[in-house]
């Protein structure tokens, strides 16, 4: 069935707001039709005398529109996202703009980062080494594979039952010294 | 961040960009939009001041909404700024029908202050001549249709966003443009002032 095109279907073809298709068919159908062809020219015309206009706002209103987006922007419930996550900005100062030399704040985040780890490696070795001393249970496995090393620092102990297993300690090596007996 | 990329940048990521506290989204949302809304503004309330005043309102309510979380309307920012114009304009006209004001401007015509290009060939002054009689016989036009034609024409808005902005059907819309259109005509022809017009409406 052939469909019947009114003025306000040549008024979306004439503002382009027809589907691609349907633009196909309303200009068959204007060909084949010379009262739609002319109510189509009636309405080209007037949309075409239509002219162009475009004004633009004064400078101070752009300006105080502006200063009023600046003045209220930590009042705002995004400025205190915003402060979480800070733009570095021309009207948000921080240290680092006083610096003569420009640094990236990354950088500055991951080097004290590093040192903080360094740092934090450092004192727990520390902690150990001293433990290790302080406490006369704590026995390192060097110590351990070191039979007469660990003699002589336990003789300082006064430890009759630890002075005895050493004695047994002393009198094996001695033996293995001396080879195995075929 | 560099202006190249909000100038690449959609509507709704400059919107949520701002919410989150970059205010130089807004700036390009106002760069982008503020002749549309002010041309918008200017041709329905016909008075510069009062333009360039509602102009700042729009702009604040747009701010405050935003931020309040009220804008949800993702991908139609303009219709919405328009929609927010069109209602300050109304109730502009309101208030002036409760407290009329005689204002100096009232006898000034908008379009006067549209600037001419010097007209090199006679076609031009021609054509230049009906582009400022049209403009005048615009204003002139029932308020409901000459807003339809100020959406559709200078807002570059959809009938369909039309229709949402005036809480009408998108047919009722088409009809507002249809007797705009139609109108405009009428008015050309009863004034005959329209030069090298005649030839195509006597058709």
């Amino acid at each position: 069935m052939k469909r019947q095109f009114k003025d306000e279907d040549i008024i979306r073809f004439l503002f382009d707001e027809m589907s691609q298709a349907e633009g196909e068919q309303f200009l068959s159908a204007i060909c084949a039709d010379e009262t739609l062809w002319d109510r189509y020219e009636y309405f080209q015309d007037m949309v075409e005398q239509i002219p162009s206009m475009s004004y633009e706002p004064s400078a101070l209103s752009c300006q105080k529109v502006l200063e009023y987006v600046r003045d209220t922007a930590e009042e705002s419930i995004g400025a205190s996202i915003a402060d979480q996550t800070p733009t570095p900005g021309p009207h948000r100062k921080s240290l680092l703009d006083f610096l003569p030399v420009k640094i990236n704040p990354n950088a500055v985040v991951a080097v004290a980062l590093g040192l903080f780890l360094m740092i934090g490696a450092m004192s727990i070795a520390y902690k150990l080494q001293r433990g290790a001393i302080d406490n006369p249970n704590t026995i390192n496995t060097a110590q351990q594979l070191d039979p007469i090393e660990l003699e002589e620092e336990k003789l300082d102990w006064d430890d009759s039952d630890i002075q005895k297993k050493l004695d047994q300690v002393r009198n094996g090596i001695e033996n293995l010294k001396e080879g195995p007996v075929l | 961040m560099e202006k190249a990329f909000f100038k690449k940048t959609q509507d709704k990521d400059l919107i949520k960009g701002f919410i989150s506290g970059n205010d130089y989204c807004f700036d390009e949302l106002l760069s982008r939009y503020k002749s549309k809304v002010f041309t918008t503004i200017y041709l329905i309330v016909k008075d510069r001041c009062i333009a360039e005043d509602l102009f700042q309102d729009v702009m604040i309510k747009v701010v405050r909404m935003i931020r309040s979380g009220k804008y949800n309307e993702e991908g139609k920012f303009l219709p919405w700024v328009i929609r927010i114009a069109r209602n300050l304009a109304i109730d502009h006209f309101r208030k002036v029908q409760r407290n009329p004001i005689q204002r100096e401007s009232e006898d000034y015509d908008i379009f006067n202050s549209v600037q001419q290009s010097e007209a090199s060939s006679e076609e031009e002054i021609i054509r230049e001549e009906n582009a400022r009689y049209i403009k005048k016989l615009i204003q002139q036009l029932p308020d409901k249709q000459r807003e339809v034609l100020i959406m559709r024409n200078y807002a570059d808005l959809s009938f369909k966003e039309i229709a949402a902005i005036t809480d009408v059907s998108i047919n009722t819309a088409l009809g507002r443009m249809r007797y705009a259109l139609l109108n405009l005509k009428k008015l050309a022809q009863e004034s005959g002032q329209l030069q090298g017009y005649e030839e195509t409406v006597q058709r």
